[in-house]
């Protein structure tokens, strides 16, 4: 689906905003979550972010959107970190396994390798962690990640591989 | 350097078969897969995208709510503005109003007026003539009911409303004739445009334009200057209705026209200045007689 690019000037058609809801409230949540982790409410960034853009709808080409929700989305995050280095904290969000025969030492190990790729992970530029994680852990291609964050997909490339060797490098050592 | 572009081409899942067993050899590939598998524990928690949205449109109404308040608030200021401007507006006005120039000329009584700009208008009988004196530097727009010649001054354009139309020149000398049977605009000297019916006509010297509620009519005159100046009128193919109408602009009578016919088509001239005279012009080519009883005169025929 493509933005309507001639049919709206702007935003604050009710239909058109939905659409870029849509469209990119889910990316959007993923890539708060990726950048900042789950402690700054990446869903309440998103919302942030979406009435910042209806109430602004009327200077905001639809094809402008959604470079507009990420910096806003980013930028109302950074506030609130104003600049603090923080320590990344991800949810695992399943078990490792189905864990009924699971070896309890084994069970032990994972949970250990876990922490250590938090760790890792978050030893990572945001950059490279929020495409490392939408490519890896979202299963985005290089394709659409590149859209997203309007980079070239060889920078995409570049930064998966960087971060997938920073990472195995960063784990061994642990 | 071999190493990577395998690694990036598996990232983008592209191996060919025997890549895939070049990279199975390499000695982190298990490092690898594990790093790429343990990676879906990171992924992003669930996004409710309908929760999202039916949440932010309550917000958007919620805020849109307070906004038509605020907006019942403008609507006040709002009145309050437009009070303030209307009063503004009327002060204008009643300022404006006392610079009305108003010149009105009774049965028979002409006017010489000179206006700010040194243009002469002189008024013939039974006319009003208006003007805003204190904007006449900026406009030079004038109303006229009735019949009046002007002699305008070069200078920026000037108008003349009637009730048939207007008319624009820019310095020059016309006649106006806004009657209740007709409209008549005589250019004497340069050139006048005259607007009527949403439709434009430039007069040259000696035009003459003649409007009536039949017909518009453009012809060529010899004169120098209005008749009503010498004090008589002429008058040409003109119902008696209407000349009856022309003559009881200069002299102050009534007339009982029962049992004549008024559609009668008159052409001639009568005089300004002597009633027994204009009447005789009037009733002898009509094969008419008259009767004055007091003010009224009463017609008859033969």
């Amino acid at each position: 689906m493509k933005t309507p690019k001639t049919l709206f000037k702007n935003c604050c058609e009710q239909a058109v905003f939905s659409n870029l809801h849509q469209k990119y409230a889910k990316d959007l949540h993923d890539f708060i979550y990726y950048k900042f982790g789950s402690a700054y409410n990446p869903k309440d960034k998103v919302q942030e972010a979406f009435m910042k853009l209806w109430e602004n709808c009327e200077k905001i080409a639809p094809d402008k959107a959604k470079s507009y929700l990420f910096s806003v989305a980013n930028n109302t995050t950074l506030n609130v970190i104003k600049h603090n280095k923080v320590v990344l904290k991800y949810e695992t969000n399943s078990r490792p396994s189905s864990s009924d025969h699971q070896d309890p030492q084994f069970i032990l190990e994972e949970k250990e390798y876990l922490n250590k790729y938090q760790k890792a992970l978050s030893k990572l530029t945001e950059e490279k962690r929020v495409t490392f994680l939408m490519n890896r852990a979202e299963g985005k291609t290089h394709k659409e990640i590149a859209e997203l964050l309007g980079i070239s997909r060889k920078a995409v490339e570049k930064r998966i591989y960087t971060a997938l060797e920073q990472l195995r490098k960063e784990i061994q050592e642990i | 350097m071999k190493e990577e572009k395998v690694i990036k081409k598996w990232l983008k899942n592209e191996l060919s078969k025997e890549e895939l067993e070049a990279f199975k050899e390499l000695d982190a590939y298990p490092t690898y897969i594990k790093l790429s598998e343990q990676a879906r524990h990171f992924k992003a928690p669930q996004f409710d995208e309908q929760s999202s949205i039916k949440s932010l449109k309550s917000q958007i109404e919620f805020k849109q709510q307070g906004a038509s308040k605020r907006k019942k608030m403008y609507y006040y200021y709002a009145g309050i503005a437009a009070i303030l401007v209307l009063g503004f507006f009327i002060f204008n006005t009643i300022e404006s109003v006392s610079g009305l120039t108003s010149f009105e000329t009774k049965i028979a009584d002409t006017e010489h007026i000179i206006l700010p700009d040194q243009s002469e208008v002189d008024l013939n009988a039974s006319s009003t003539l208006n003007y805003v004196s204190n904007q006449w530097d900026t406009k030079r727009t004038l109303e006229l009911d009735g019949e009046a010649y002007f002699e305008v001054t070069s200078g920026s354009k000037f108008t003349v409303n009637t009730t048939y139309g207007t008319v624009e020149v820019l310095g020059t000398k016309f006649n106006v004739k806004s009657r209740t049977y007709g409209f008549e605009v005589t250019c004497y000297e340069g050139s006048v445009a005259v607007a009527l019916n949403d439709k434009e006509f430039v007069l040259k010297q000696n035009d003459q334009l003649l409007y009536d509620s039949s017909s518009i009519q453009k012809k060529k005159i010899e004169k120098k200057s209005p008749d009503w100046k010498n004090k008589y009128t002429t008058l040409k193919s003109r119902t008696l209705e209407q000349v009856l109408e022309e003559f009881s602009y200069y002299y102050d009578v009534d007339f009982d026209v029962k049992g004549i016919n008024t559609s009668r088509l008159y052409t001639g001239s009568f005089p300004h200045n002597n009633l027994e005279i204009a009447l005789k012009s009037i009733t002898l080519p009509l094969e008419l007689t008259y009767q004055m009883n007091d003010k009224t005169v009463i017609l008859s025929n033969k």
